[in-house]
């Protein structure tokens, strides 16, 4: 499998995608029990900043160091259905993707965010880097979408979005669509996990 | 001059516009944009009085956008010196970049669309604020202000959200702070911070009480950040008035830096970045205040 390599400055924010069943249907359709997200996942979404779970640096030259900025979205999802339902809907990662792919409004906020935490950081000739090919072109970036499964693999995950994405993709971006997939239901211990992984705490930015 | 003083002079701005950031986007990109935000606002001055001849094309506002980003991008990198000024010459350099940097931000952006939504347009405004206050534009912001009075005005609190009644009430608090329409306007922000922790009684928990515990971890955080604002707008507002406390400077850090680590921790970027914003603007509100300008000229009086 190709590497991904990414430099990302601060943690990998993990959220977790909680849901609900309502019941949809009536007169003329059947009544079907639809699962989406929690009402407090749509409102946290909502308020919390309409950000990106993975922002970082990746490098495209070696002899150079360019840089450009990488940014990704993670979704995860134990549903026996392929593609899953985090894939579509309003907070589905191909909605996400192609906000980051058309719009500037978020890549402008998170370009702004890194600068208001580069004072002598590490990483910061990475960010310059990445900030001057972001200001001459703001299509010149590279997108993740990374799914997360505790099922069978079937292509069908993402072969259809990956085709859906390309469409209209400007010549600069790249666009990466990745799943993972992890040992049967072993996604909801996950972050607890992690956490442990972590000594215990979570690692401050 | 002392350390907080602030001259943009033709020689900061040139030296600005060596600065990587503007070197990306190209002259002729900066050159177009800034022609673009002098007529737009030209036009705005005269009305229908007077033609100038000048067209727009489809890209202008794109470009406008861009260039304001960049010189944004230059004020961030000295934001930390102008907030701690010093006289080390490298802190200096940084500072007048901030200053020159912030100062062409906001001359672009003042020209762009306010949005149309409640909360997109708080954001645009108070950080068009600060960009003010860092480039020293605090009076034409004024104009800005009243020439907009109608788009700006504080957006409703019935039927909205504890954190948004705050968020909403607040912007409310810095608008009279912004537009400094009389000692009665500034004094009416003490009685909307006490309403505000009166009303905290009633809304707070319907805020809290969530099924899902990482939502209503994040809303506690995001109410954590809130309410260092609150305090800290309360005690500029009081300086501004009285002049007391004498240590406004610590209490203003003490709150803002607290604000910008509970909203880092609730991952909302955005509250972040305009919390430290408005933090540089409150201490550039208190150097400029009365009683900092009248403590400075009474070491020069010796005899009246």
């Amino acid at each position: 499998m190709k590497e991904l390599k990414i430099t990302i400055p601060g943690s990998v924010v993990s959220k977790k995608n909680s849901k609900r069943v309502v019941l949809v249907g009536g007169k003329n359709v059947p009544r079907r029990p639809m699962v989406l997200p929690s009402k407090a996942y749509e409102e946290w979404e909502k308020h919390a900043y309409s950000g990106t779970d993975i922002v970082g640096f990746q490098e495209t030259n070696k002899e150079t160091k360019l840089y450009r900025f990488a940014f990704g979205e993670v979704k995860t999802s134990e549903q026996e259905k392929w593609p899953p339902g985090v894939m579509n809907g309003r907070h589905g990662l191909m909605k996400q993707l192609e906000d980051l792919r058309d719009s500037t409004n978020v890549k402008d906020s998170l370009v702004k965010y890194l600068g208001h935490h580069a004072d002598r950081a590490a990483w910061l000739p990475l960010y310059k880097s990445a900030a001057k090919r972001y200001l001459s072109d703001p299509c010149d970036v590279s997108l993740f979408g990374i799914l997360i499964r505790d099922v069978e693999p079937k292509p069908e995950d993402l072969a259809r979005r990956a085709k859906d994405l390309a469409a209209g993709c400007p010549d600069t971006t790249s666009i990466e669509l990745r799943a993972m997939y992890l040992p049967r239901k072993t996604i909801n211990s996950l972050s607890e996990r992690a956490v442990r992984a972590r000594g215990g705490d979570y690692v401050k930015n | 001059m002392s350390k907080t003083d602030m001259i943009i002079t033709e020689d900061a701005l040139n030296r600005l516009d060596q600065h990587w950031a503007i070197q990306a986007l190209g002259n002729d990109q900066v050159a177009r944009a800034l022609d673009v935000a002098a007529v737009r606002i030209m036009r705005s001055a005269v009305g229908r009085q007077m033609t100038i001849e000048f067209e727009e094309t489809k890209s202008d506002a794109k470009v406008v956008e861009r260039a304001a980003m960049a010189y944004e991008l230059a004020a961030i990198e000295g934001l930390y010196a102008l907030l701690h000024p010093s006289d080390d010459e490298s802190r200096v350099q940084l500072r007048v970049q901030a200053q020159a940097g912030a100062f062409r931000a906001y001359s672009l952006r003042r020209t762009l669309p306010i949005p149309d939504g409640p909360e997109d347009c708080i954001f645009h405004v108070l950080h068009l604020a600060a960009l003010a206050y860092c480039g020293d534009q605090w009076a034409d912001l004024r104009r800005w202000l009243k020439d907009y009075e109608r788009e700006v005005r504080p957006p409703s609190v019935a039927d909205v959200s504890w954190d948004h009644r705050v968020l909403r009430r607040l912007y409310e608090c810095w608008l009279r702070l912004l537009r400094k329409q009389g000692w009665d306007d500034l004094d009416g922000i003490s009685e909307i911070i006490a309403g505000l922790r009166k009303d905290q009684e009633q809304y707070e928990n319907t805020v809290l009480d969530k099924s899902d515990n990482a939502a209503a971890q994040a809303e506690a955080l995001r109410l954590i950040a809130l309410y260092h604002w609150a305090k800290a707008t309360e005690l500029l507002a009081i300086y501004i008035l009285q002049g007391q406390p004498v240590g406004i400077e610590a209490e203003l850090d003490k709150h803002f830096e607290a604000g910008q680590q509970a909203a880092s921790a609730a991952q909302d970027a955005a509250f972040e970045v305009i919390l430290r914003w408005l933090h540089v603007t409150s201490r550039r509100m208190v150097a400029g205040s009365l009683w900092k300008v009248a403590q400075a000229v009474n070491s020069r009086v010796t005899r009246f």
